[in-house]
């Protein structure tokens, strides 16, 4: 339903690559103009990009993209806003000074770093997230089914686009790297031309990333690909940012000159901006309402071009927008396992290993005293997480599993051990799997997780040779299905502690507790020791499919 | 009746596409099948409705019981000591254990509940009680059962699962009888134990393949009866001459 106005909007970062350069071309390569200084005082100009969450800026300007008051006019900062989704012309207005801005991905800041930080006037200070998205996905050609699938294929991804970091994660979790894929860059991000979309409907490669009106499209609909209606026979969603939710992060950086000489207006207009996500955030959740009604309109109309209202409420959906206490964790909790340092080194992994960097970018952030910028604030919760519902997704998983679906939805697996015919597991040596654990839970913050229990089979098959009567037999199978969910329950709750202890913040509801007893051993019969043990254990599944509508709310 | 479970456990395996498909297709074709012989694949997909919504964290250590009690004529003074054996079956549950009583004639004498709570409603509710009528014992099986399925969907077959029947064992249609308790233990992982009253012989609420049984003048044994089994060795030993595997 959102598809038309996304796909318009995020035609977005689209745009000059190809007139400038070749796609595939570094941003360096794109982009050789010189630094100019900026004028004194404030810089009004700003960019802006098709992303809901620039509707805050919007907002907090007047509901305008021109000066017209508001907050920040009303505070002497008001803003030039103009839609500009080509990074690489924001750039060029960036080293000239015509703003002192850019917008962008974490991941197309760090690859401007060779254009902007090569001179102390254009290093970066990031100072704003706007938001995580929840629009883009992957889409995957008939047989792959898991990420591990795409091993040896075609990638297309939008060179200098907002999904080279996004697929080196989802790469990386999925026990591969780029040099297990090879990458088909492409200079359009989608609408007509070289876009990732027309890549895997040609047949140039086997894997797109996409924003998810695209990906919807050639999947007929999210479902499987039938060949019709401009549809990728057999393709499906291999994954997306609504379970991957916390993987595209949005920003705004600013010429460090530009920082130094106009740091106090710059943390003013970010408390404004604050205080106009929280406004945003309440009121786009009420249907009907007139600010509801009037942002979404401008939205829809400044950002999309003029399509229907509806599109701007959708537009605003694609984003999960951090606000204060999202900017507060993101920028200055180093408990928070997304934090900034740790999305920029995902980022300079991904980047280098997609070859879009030499070296890893450095970034600087604003280091801001949150608990100044909290002025007019009503509300410091916690950034909107992912809710979910235990009892659905339970039912879900349950029904994956009947219906054979299971194996093929999980796209993320991760074990612990135990002793025989117990719940007990040595802890302590698994601190770093939890921590890997947790950041699964994190990184992939709208998926459903199954921890599912097994037990070993010996037993059963032992006493089955030995001759044991059928009641017998049918007890032990009982037996060891309640112990494999014992032992899944076993793990959430060192889990659990484990985070708590460490102060990680975990979503217990995002975990689905399951055991499958004696079905499906590693080993059967097990011949060694080893073996045996093998198959004494939880399996942790990161499930890229959202099994029931009313198992997950992703956003407000 | 043997046409007939090859036909049903076809239909379940192609359903459930289990690794264990073709173990099991040869095994519930074979001519030698008996009945009462588990389709495991069956049992793994028991019970086979899907609950809307079921508990997130269901504890796999709890027992959920449906006790049947016979108050066909058939018992006279019997239904005394069969009254009290039900009572004192709540004995060999935890109270967090859920327990429900289906009598033959009375139909349901009290749905399912905590043990906790059946402690304290059951003796009353059992005084309505009476030995009289017919001896429907196989519909009365097939109610508890069908109650144990309700149960089972709502916390996705976790738990242990047992039909505890007290009866003197004299049904309207024996065949039948044999045909259901045989079916219980070929679809399904409900652990069957008769309280006898005066069964004796090679009546199928005796057979040790198909569940437990304790005479109602020995009801202290049912606590034995009733212990879980062991799941895993503790120490390995290869077996290296496997045939049919099972689970």
């Amino acid at each position: 339903m959102r598809s038309f106005a996304y796909a318009f909007t995020v035609a977005a970062f689209t745009v000059c690559t190809a007139a400038f350069a070749s796609p595939g071309d570094r941003l360096a390569e794109a982009v050789t103009d010189s630094v100019r200084d900026c004028a004194s005082g404030w810089n009004q100009n700003m960019p802006l990009i098709a992303w809901g969450a620039d509707g805050v800026v919007a907002y907090a300007n007047g509901a305008s993209l021109e000066n017209d008051g508001g907050p920040l006019g009303d505070a002497g900062l008001p803003l030039n806003l103009t839609i500009e989704d080509s990074f690489e012309t924001q750039l060029k207005s960036y080293l000239a000074c015509d703003t002192p801005y850019l917008r962008g991905t974490l991941g197309m800041l760090a690859a401007a770093a060779p254009v902007t930080e090569f001179d102390p006037r254009t290093e970066q200070i990031v100072f704003f997230k706007h938001s995580f998205s929840a629009g883009d996905g992957i889409v995957s050609g008939e047989g792959i089914a898991k990420i591990d699938d795409l091993k040896g294929k075609k990638i297309a991804i939008q060179a200098n686009g907002p999904h080279v970091d996004f697929v080196g994660r989802v790469l990386a979790d999925g026990g591969l790297s780029f040099e297990d894929v090879e990458i088909v860059w492409v200079s359009e991000l989608t609408g007509d031309g070289d876009t990732p979309s027309a890549a895997i409907a040609e047949g140039r490669a086997d894997a797109a990333a996409v924003i998810l009106p695209d990906a919807r499209f050639l999947t007929s609909g999210g479902n499987v690909g039938t060949g019709a209606e401009g549809s990728v026979r057999g393709a499906t969603i291999l994954i997306s940012t609504q379970e991957a939710a916390s993987v595209i992060g949005d920003y705004i950086a600013v010429r460090a000159d530009y920082f130094d000489a106009n740091r106090d207006d710059i943390a003013r207009m970010v408390n404004i901006l604050f205080q106009a996500e929280e406004d945003m955030r309440s009121f786009m959740a009420k249907d009907g309402d007139a600010l509801q009604t009037k942002m979404a309109a401008l939205m829809a109309n400044e950002f999309l071009g003029g399509l229907p209202t509806e599109e701007g409420v959708f537009l605003w959906q694609d984003a999960i927008t951090d606000g204060w206490s999202g900017n507060a964790k993101h920028f200055g909790d180093p408990n928070e396992a997304r934090r900034f340092e740790v999305l920029l080194g995902e980022g300079n992994v991904a980047l280098r290993g997609a070859d879009r960097l030499d070296a890893p970018a450095n970034l600087n952030t604003a280091e801001w005293d949150y608990s100044k910028l909290a002025d007019g604030l009503k509300n410091l919760d916690d950034r909107q997480i992912a809710s979910f519902n235990p009892e659905a997704a339970a039912a879900a998983v349950q029904k994956l599993r009947r219906t054979g679906q299971l194996d093929a939805n999980t796209k993320i697996d991760f074990e612990v051990y135990f002793e025989p015919d117990s719940t007990s597991f040595p802890i302590d040596l698994y601190a770093d799997d939890f921590e890997e654990i947790l950041r699964l839970a994190s990184t992939y913050s709208g998926a459903i997780i199954t921890v599912e229990g097994h037990s070993d089979p010996l037993h059963f098959l032992r006493r089955e040779k030995d001759g044991a009567d059928n009641a017998e037999l049918r007890a032990i199978r009982t037996s060891t299905q309640n112990l494999s969910l014992d032992r899944a329950i076993a793990v959430v709750d060192a889990l659990t502690s484990y985070a708590k202890d460490i102060e990680i913040r975990m979503n217990r509801d995002q975990f689905t507790l399951d055991g499958v007893g004696i079905s499906s051993p590693r080993h059967s019969p097990p011949n060694t020791e080893a073996e045996w043990r093998e198959n004494m254990r939880v399996v942790f599944r990161v499930l890229t499919v959202q099994a029931e509508a009313t198992t997950f709310s992703p956003l407000q | 009746m043997k046409k007939v479970n090859a036909g049903v456990a076809f239909l379940i395996l192609a359903v459930v596409g289990s690794s264990f498909v073709s173990t099991y297709l040869e095994k519930s074709h074979s001519p030698a099948l008996e009945a009462g012989v588990p389709i495991w694949s069956a049992i793994a997909a028991w019970p086979s409705r899907d609950a809307a919504s079921v508990e997130a964290q269901p504890d796999p250590n709890r027992r959920i019981t449906a006790i049947v009690l016979d108050d066909s004529g058939s018992m006279g003074p019997d239904i005394k000591p069969a009254k009290q054996a039900v009572i004192d079956a709540l004995g060999a549950m935890a109270e967090t254990d859920r327990v429900s009583v289906v009598a033959l004639n009375y139909g349901t004498v009290l749905p399912f509940t905590s043990v906790e709570q059946a402690r304290i409603d059951l003796p009353q509710a059992l005084r309505a009680i009476k030995s009289d009528g017919s001896t429907p014992l196989t519909a009365a099986i097939q109610n508890a059962l069908a109650l144990l399925v309700e149960e089972a969907s709502g916390v996705r077959g976790f738990g242990t699962f047992r039909l505890i029947v007290t009866t003197d064992g004299v049904a309207d249609v024996p065949e039948a009888l044999d045909q259901a308790v045989a079916s219980i233990a070929e679809m399904t992982p409900v652990q069957m134990t008769t309280i006898g009253i005066g069964i004796s012989g090679d009546h199928v609420l005796r057979r040790s393949d198909l569940g437990s049984f304790v005479d109602v003048e020995n009801v202290d044994a049912l606590q034995a009866a009733l212990e879980a089994a062991v799941a895993e060795n503790t120490d390995f030993t290869a077996i290296t001459d496997f045939d049919n595997s099972g689970g």
